[in-house]
């Protein structure tokens, strides 16, 4: 009896009991009890409502009627698109391309999408999108020049200063201020052909147009048929060169088919001749 | 079992770690009460960089952050006689620490009063191979002294330098960084039964904690309750503890002598319980309320009554004067005063050159002990309590906690002792290749 009154009366904790105690008071364990463990009690009722499938789409729909409610305040409606530096035709096709219908917010708008729709179109070569005050979106685009004319298969390419495609045409008639070229490729090196006219300049009034050949050189395709061959390398000193002796000797309104400058040491010149290869200076073509 | 001489360095290793983490507990295991602190240590370092001795005396470099008191069992004179009693005290004072500290704690320092402490005083002299005194001298120096010869059931549980001399200069604490040509050393070591020590570290092993460092408890309650002044010219503190009477003298801040008696408070409680007839609680209740060692007429007419509660009335309802209780308890308070007054005659405490005698200890706290003892041990005798550290309870302040708060003050600063210093390798690099090699063949 007394041993039982012993046991109940030892304040000392039991081996288990004590061991536990100091197990909770670990720091990991303390943590995770006092962090933890509510945790776990407010993230279990919440895990149950959401599994039915019910609640979770009548919770889902709530929210997004409300955020619809934010957004759709006028304060963030746009009403208008302006559009500012676009030729008319090129003003409809920012309209189709962003495709966009009024009113709408200006949260469902990604304007870097729309910016790179806009730089997306060819004619366009520098493009500002952004949401002025008053409800309207503003594009602000700069146009490419047009500087050349490329001749296709099919009618002809408009390409700018640099060579960029801008659009294509069926006819010259809107175009015929612009330069000329063709050529196997010439697409691809259209940016040197603004520097080959700009050194002939006004000098030659009757050029007709640059021919690419052999997909290395260009050819001068004047108005009377004449062509001058040009070299590979530095054509630009070849064109001076020729109008100084244009200048000089009047070489190009002599009868001569093909002013042959491909190697400038050694200018060559061809005369006209007809089918046979006979020598006619009534015959004004081209060979080529 | 341990080893203790050989796991000493393995515990300063361990405290050290401790440290890192921040938390260790101190246990003073006495024969009438277990007492645990939990500390806490935070920017301990930066503390000590500081210039001069800082606030609370250098110790705010730590805190309390949990403390128990518990009843003692198992143990008698200091020394375990049941194990799982003493397990289960310790478990009781340890949990309930935890407790309140709301933390765990896994390094422990304890102390010990019994296993009969004995000192000695060993001499040490070498030659300086290079000019200045570093580290290696001071660990050669402390490798030749001459250990005396004790007996095989004893550790070694203190060995602390006292004081170097370099050539013709002495009195120094510290001789690293000086110029000479030869160093002695005065150390002090003190050895106590190594059953005593391995008991205590099985019970705080069996409490699933690492021990960090063991302290005889005459010395760290000196630690606390001596003022610098005293631990400098020289002090005796007389802890009177429950089961045994703890005797240690300083000088030049460092203990030079410690010593047991096997007789304290409960030897008092004892012979109340005899002289009239009650049970141990009853005569330790009246003990603490109305004890005294000075009798006057009016403890003749005070009158005590001994509140028992055996179911005989008669016996219950007696009462005593206070007179009677004191003259029960003067006899043998007075007989431990006489064996401390001749302990420190054996060890030569009149040759110092001051006589300061400092009580503690929980039966320091019987009222009018301070003139008795002025009878006995000579004039300058006062009571001693504890210093204030960080967040201690107001109920450990007393003197009776002073080996608690000591311990606490130990496991802050621990003195310099033999096995802090790493000895010089006679033939360095081949012992350590050999080592490595040794070292992978044990274990690849």
């Amino acid at each position: 009896m007394s041993f039982f009154n012993f046991k109940k009366g030892d304040p000392a904790p039991s081996r288990l009991r004590y061991k536990f105690s100091r197990w909770m008071l670990s720091p990991l364990t303390k943590k995770s009890v006092f962090y933890g463990l509510p945790l776990i009690i407010l993230a279990i009722p919440i895990l149950i409502y959401f599994q039915d499938q019910k609640n979770k789409e009548q919770v889902e729909e709530i929210a997004f009627d409300l955020y619809r409610k934010v957004i759709e305040r006028p304060e963030f409606m746009l009403d208008a698109l302006s559009i500012e530096g676009a030729s008319d035709s090129l003003n409809a096709e920012i309209r189709e391309v962003l495709g966009l219908e009024f009113p709408i917010s200006s949260f469902d708008l990604d304007l870097d999408k729309l910016h790179e729709r806009v730089l997306s179109l060819p004619p366009v070569e520098i493009a500002e999108v952004h949401i002025k005050g008053g409800g309207i979106l503003s594009v602000r685009v700069d146009e490419k020049i047009p500087a050349l004319l490329i001749k296709k298969d099919i009618g002809f390419n408009v390409l700018s200063e640099h060579g960029q495609y801008i659009r294509s045409v069926s006819s010259r008639e809107h175009f015929s201020h612009l330069p000329l070229i063709t050529g196997e490729g010439a697409e691809n090196v259209a940016s040197q052909a603004p520097s080959l006219f700009k050194a002939i300049g006004g000098e030659l009034d009757e050029v007709r147009g640059l021919v690419f050949v052999g997909k290395r050189r260009w050819n001068i395709v004047l108005a009377s048929g004449q062509v001058i061959m040009l070299p590979a390398n530095n054509p630009e000193q070849a064109i001076q060169k020729i109008l100084i002796l244009d200048k000089a000797e009047q070489i190009l309104s002599r009868q001569v088919a093909i002013f042959d400058f491909r190697i400038p040491s050694r200018i060559t010149l061809r005369i006209p001749t007809d089918d046979y290869g006979r020598i006619n200076s009534e015959i004004v073509g081209v060979r080529n | 079992m341990i080893e203790l001489y050989h796991s000493q360095r393995a515990m300063r290793a361990m405290r050290s770690t401790a440290l890192q983490r921040g938390v260790i507990a101190v246990l003073d295991v006495g024969t009438s009460k277990i007492g645990c602190l939990i500390l806490k240590f935070e920017g301990l370092e930066e503390k000590i960089d500081r210039d001069g001795v800082g606030s609370l005396a250098g110790q705010s470099g730590f805190q309390v952050i949990g403390s128990a008191l518990t009843k003692s069992r198992g143990i008698e004179y200091g020394e375990i006689v049941s194990m799982p009693e003493t397990e289960r005290a310790i478990r009781t004072a340890l949990q309930s620490a935890q407790k309140l500290a709301n933390s765990r704690v896994d390094h422990v320092i304890a102390c010990i009063s019994g296993g009969s402490p004995r000192s000695y005083g060993l001499e040490g002299n070498v030659n300086i191979k290079s000019e200045i005194v570093d580290d290696r001298d001071i660990a050669d120096v402390l490798g030749s002294c001459g250990i005396p010869a004790y007996e095989p059931d004893r550790e070694i549980l203190h060995a602390q330098p006292v004081n170097f001399s370099l050539d013709h200069r002495t009195g120094l604490s510290d001789p690293r960084g000086q110029i000479g040509k030869n160093l002695s050393v005065d150390m002090h070591m003190l050895t106590i039964k190594e059953k005593t020590i391995q008991d205590l570290a099985y019970c705080i092993k069996r409490c699933d904690l690492e021990l960090a460092g063991v302290a005889s408890s005459s010395y760290v309650s000196a630690l606390s309750s001596l003022v610098e002044d005293e631990k400098e010219l020289g002090a005796a503190c007389i802890d009177l503890g429950g089961g045994s009477t703890n005797i240690n003298i300083f000088w030049k801040k460092h203990m030079i002598f410690a010593e047991t008696i096997k007789m304290g408070g409960e030897l008092v409680t004892r012979d109340i319980s005899m002289g009239l007839q009650v049970p141990l609680s009853t005569a330790e209740r009246i003990k603490t309320r109305s004890g005294g060692v000075v009798a006057t007429g009016l403890d003749d007419r005070e009158m005590i009554e001994i509140a028992n509660e055996t179911g005989d009335w008669e016996l219950d309802r007696r009462i005593i004067s206070r007179s009677d209780l004191i003259g029960i308890m003067r006899p043998r308070i007075e007989e431990i005063l006489e064996d401390v007054r001749s302990s420190l005659n054996s060890a030569g405490f009149d040759d110092l050159p001051s006589q300061k005698i400092i009580l503690t200890g929980g039966a320091s706290q019987v009222p009018g002990i301070d003139s008795l003892a002025n009878k006995i041990l000579g004039q300058q005798v006062r009571l001693g309590r504890p210093m204030r550290i960080h967040r201690l309870p107001q109920a450990y302040s007393g003197p009776n906690c002073a080996g608690l708060v000591g311990l606490s003050l130990f496991a802050a600063h621990p003195q310099d002792e033999w096995w802090d210093f790493s000895p010089r390798s006679k033939n360095f690099n081949g012992q350590s290749v050999s080592r490595v090699f040794r070292w992978f063949r044990d274990n690849w």
